[in-house]
C-alpha cells in the first residue's frame, strides 16, 4: 500500500527558477526512501512540498490516501528534521521538545515522560536545561531529532539531519534512525548528499539531479546497475570509470585510443561507453591495456590505484596491501562481471 | 590609557547631566533664589539676607505647589501628567502593536508592490508634521477630536507607525522563517506561531521601537498646543503655557515638574537597555 504519493510535481519557483521537474514517487507504508543527489538538485524543495512549506506550481501530493497538496504544515502530520535545526532559541532544550506535544494538549505528566525518554534514546538527558545557543551543531541536531521524534507522525521528513556530524557520531547516528525505524516502522523520507548514508539508511534511493528522478531502488541496484552515467558516477566512491569506444563487429567494443578489444553484449549501436566499477578493474601481469600508475590514494580497507592509460585516466580498487606502486607500469584486465553499457548521446544504460 | 578614558568619560557624565543638575537645585529653592541676579546654587541650613549671595535655603514647596492649580492654569500639574502618561502609553502601544503586525506581513507574505508600500510608508515622514497642523486641526474639529486625549492618541500613533514598520521589518526581517515553519510542522496556527515564537524573539526590536515611540510622542509639543488647546494638555503644552502669565513663570515648580517628567522616560530607557544587553549579550555568553 503506499503511503506517500508524489504525482507529477512540480516547483517553478517565483524568479523562475524550475527547482523540482515533475517527479513521480510511490512511498510504501514503513518505507525509509532516501532521496539522494547532488547540491541544488532540488531535494530540500521536494521535502518541503511534501511538507506542506512550499506551494507546488503543479502536481499533486497525497499522503496516507489523503490529497494535501492545498492543506498547511499542521494539517499534514508530518515530522520535519529542519537542515539547520530551527530550534527556538528562547527555549530550552526540554520546552523545545515539549513544544509538538504542548500543541496538541497532551498531559503535563506524560508530556514529560516522553521527552526523557527521546531524549535519553538521543543521549540528551544531560542537555535539557541547556539553551541550544550552548549546544554544539551535532548535539543542536539531535534536539532537532528529538523534537520531530517525539511525536509519531504520518511520515518523517528530513533535511541532510547528520549533515553536521563528524564521521564516528554520524555512523553511529545512522545505527540508530535504522533502528528506530525498523523498531517504529514511520514512513521516512531522508534527504543527504552522501551517498554513504543513503546506502546504510536506505531501503530506497531515490537519485535525483536537476530536478528529476533518475533511479529509485534499493542501494545495491542502484550501485549494480545503475540507470544512467550520472547515476553511475555519483553512486560509489570513487566513482565509476567511463571508457567511450565503438562497437566493431557484433560484439567486439574497441575503446577510443585504446588498442584493445572488448567482448561486449551490446545491440543496434555504433558509439557506446564502458562503464566499470574499480573493484572490477584488475592488476595483472597478462592484463591487455598498459598503464601508469599517477596516484595512490588510501581508502582505509583498500587503496585506489588512478592509473593513466591509452583509454584515459582509470581508477582500480586493490588490496590494501598493494602499496608504493605509485610511477609503476602495470597492466589492467576488466572483470566482465562488473562491465555496464552507456549510450554516448544521452548517458542513459543500455539493455 | 585608562586615565585618560576615564577623564574623558567624567568630564562628558558632567556637561550632559549639568542641565539636569541645575534643574535639581532650582526645584528645592524658593522662587526669590531663583530670579535673583547672583546664581545660587549652594543649600545651606541659614538664611543670609546677603544679596550677592551663592546660597540659599532648600525646600520642598515646589514639589507641594505642583498639587495646586496655578493662576492661568485650569488643572494642576498632576492631571497634565497624567495625560502625558496616558497619551504616551496609549500610543506607543498602539504603534509598537500595529507596526509589528504590519511589518510581519511585510516581512512574510508576497505583498503586491511591497517596495513602493514600504516607501510610501516611509515617505509620510518627509514633510515636517508641523506643516499639516493646519488641515488635521480642521478635520478634528469636525470629528469633535480636539482637545481630547483621543485625538493626540491616534495623531502619535500614526506619526509613529512608519518609524515603528520600519524599524520592526528590520529586527522581523532577522528572526529565520524556519522557525515558524518549525512551529507550523509542530501543529501550530501562523497566528500561534507569530505569539509564540516571533513576538518573543523580536522582543528586543518591540522594546527599542518603544524607546523611539515613546519619546517622539512625549516630548510632542506642537500638535498638543494646537489641538489640545482646549483640554487634555500634555506637559510640554501645559509648561509653555504658563509664560506670560500674571503670576510669571514659577520657576522653582516648573523645574520640579520638568524633573518628575524626565523620571518616566529615563526609568523606562534604563529598564530597556537592560533588556537590549541582555538580548544583545545572549548568544555568546555562556552561563
Ligand atoms: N526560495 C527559493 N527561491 C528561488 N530558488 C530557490 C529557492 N530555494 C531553492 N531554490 C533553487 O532551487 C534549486 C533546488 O534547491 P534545493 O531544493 O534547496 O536543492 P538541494 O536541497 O538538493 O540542495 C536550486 O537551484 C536553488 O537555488
Ligand atoms: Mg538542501
Amino acid at each position: 500500500m503506499s503511503h506517500v504519493d508524489l504525482c507529477g510535481l512540480s516547483k517553478r519557483y517565483p524568479d523562475g527558477n524550475l527547482a523540482v521537474d515533475g517527479i513521480d514517487l510511490s512511498i510504501a507504508a514503513g518505507e525509509f526512501v532516501v532521496l539522494l543527489g547532488p547540491s541544488g538538485c532540488g531535494k530540500t524543495t521536494t521535502l518541503r512540498m511534501i511538507a506542506g512549506l512550499e506551494l507546488p506550481t503543479g502536481g499533486s501530493i497525497s499522503i496516507a490516501g489523503r490529497e494535501v497538496t492545498a492543506l498547511g504544515p499542521r494539517e499534514r502530520d508530518v515530522g520535519f528534521v529542519f537542515q539547520f535545526y530551527a530550534l527556538y532559541p528562547h527555549f530550552t532544550v526540554a520546552q523545545n521538545i515539549a513544544f509538538p506535544l504542548e500543541c496538541v494538549g497532551t498531559a503535563a505528566s506524560e508530556r514529560d515522560a516522553r521527552v526523557q525518554h527521546v531524549a535519553q534514546r538521543l543521549g540528551l538527558l544531560p542537555l535539557l536545561r541547556h539553551r541550544p545557543r550552548q549546544l554544539s551543531g551535532g548535539d543542536q541536531q539531535r534536539v532537532a531529532l528529538a523534537r520531530a521524534m517525539v511525536r509519531k507522525p504520518a511520515v518523517y521528513l528530513m533535511d541532510e539531519p547528520l549533515g553536521t556530524l563528524d564521521g564516528a557520531r554520524r555512523l553511529e547516528m545512522c545505527e540508530f534512525l535504522r533502528e528506530q525505524q525498523l523498531a517504529h516502522g514511520i514512513t521516512t523520507v531522508y534527504v543527504t548528499h552522501d551517498q554513504e548514508e543513503a546506502m546504510r539508511l536506505a531501503d530506497r534511493v531515490v537519485v535525483m539531479a536537476a530536478g528529476k528522478i533518475l533511479q529509485a531502488a534499493a542501494p545495491l541496484e542502484v550501485y549494480d546497475q545503475p540507470a544512467n552515467r550520472f547515476v553511475a558516477h555519483f553512486v560509489g566512491s570513487p566513482g565509476m570509470n567511463f571508457i567511450p569506444g565503438v562497437m566493431v563487429g557484433v560484439d567486439r567494443f574497441r575503446p577510443a585510443g585504446g588498442a584493445i578489444e572488448i567482448f561486449a553484449q551490446v545491440r543496434d549501436v555504433r558509439e557506446c561507453v564502458l562503464g566499470i566499477r574499480p573493484e572490477f578493474v584488475r592488476l595483472s601481469a597478462s592484463g591487455a591495456l598498459p598503464g601508469r600508475v599517477v596516484a595512490d590514494e588510501d581508502l582505509g580497507a583498500s587503496r585506489a590505484l588512478h592509473v593513466d592509460t591509452a583509454c584515459g585516466r582509470v581508477i582500480a580498487r586493490v588490496g590494501s596491501g598493494e602499496s608504493g606502486l605509485r610511477g609503476a607500469s602495470v597492466r589492467l584486465d576488466f572483470d566482465a562481471r562488473g562491465m555496464r553499457w552507456f549510450s554516448a548521446s544521452d548517458g542513459a544504460r543500455l539493455p | 590609557m585608562k586615565f585618560l578614558r576615564w577623564s574623558v568619560l567624567i568630564v562628558y557624565t558632567l556637561l550632559a547631566t549639568l542641565p539636569l543638575l541645575w534643574m535639581a537645585v532650582t526645584s528645592i529653592k524658593g522662587r526669590e533664589d531663583t530670579i535673583s541676579q547672583h546664581a545660587r546654587f549652594i543649600p545651606t541650613a541659614d538664611a543670609s539676607t546677603d544679596a550677592q549671595r551663592h546660597t540659599f535655603v532648600p525646600t520642598t514647596a515646589s514639589f507641594a505647589a505642583l498639587a495646586e492649580v496655578h493662576s492661568g492654569a485650569r488643572h494642576n500639574f498632576w492631571s497634565y501628567l497624567t495625560n502625558s502618561v496616558v497619551i504616551g502609553a496609549l500610543s506607543t502601544v498602539a504603534s509598537v502593536l500595529l507596526g509589528t503586525l504590519c511589518a510581519y506581513g511585510f516581512s512574510r507574505f508576497p505583498v503586491p508592490g511591497a517596495k513602493d508600500w514600504l516607501f510610501f510608508v516611509l515617505s509620510t515622514r518627509f514633510m515636517p508634521p508641523l506643516a499639516v497642523v493646519m488641515p488635521v486641526l480642521m478635520m478634528y474639529r469636525q470629528l469633535g477630536l480636539t482637545g481630547t486625549q483621543t485625538g493626540l492618541v491616534l495623531l502619535y500613533t500614526v506619526f509613529n507607525l512608519s518609524l515603528s514598520i520600519w524599524l520592526m521589518k528590520g529586527f522581523i526581517d532577522e528572526i529565520p522563517r524556519a522557525y515558524e515553519e518549525a512551529a507550523q510542522i509542530d501543529g501550530y496556527s501562523r497566528w500561534d506561531a507569530f505569539i509564540k515564537i516571533i513576538v518573543p524573539k523580536a522582543r528586543t526590536g518591540m522594546a527599542v521601537t518603544a524607546v523611539f515611540c515613546l519619546i517622539s510622542a512625549w516630548n510632542e509639543y506642537g500638535f498638543a498646543m494646537t489641538l489640545n488647546s482646549s483640554g487634555a494638555i500634555t506637559v510640554p503644552a501645559y509648561f509653555a503655557g504658563l509664560q506670560g502669565n500674571i503670576d510669571g513663570m514659577p520657576w522653582p515648580q516648573v523645574a520640579a515638574g520638568g524633573l518628575l517628567f524626565v523620571a518616566p522616560i529615563v526609568a523606562f530607557t534604563i529598564l530597556v537597555r537592560r533588556h537590549l544587553l541582555r538580548g544583545m549579550t545572549f548568544g555568546t555568553i555562556k552561563q
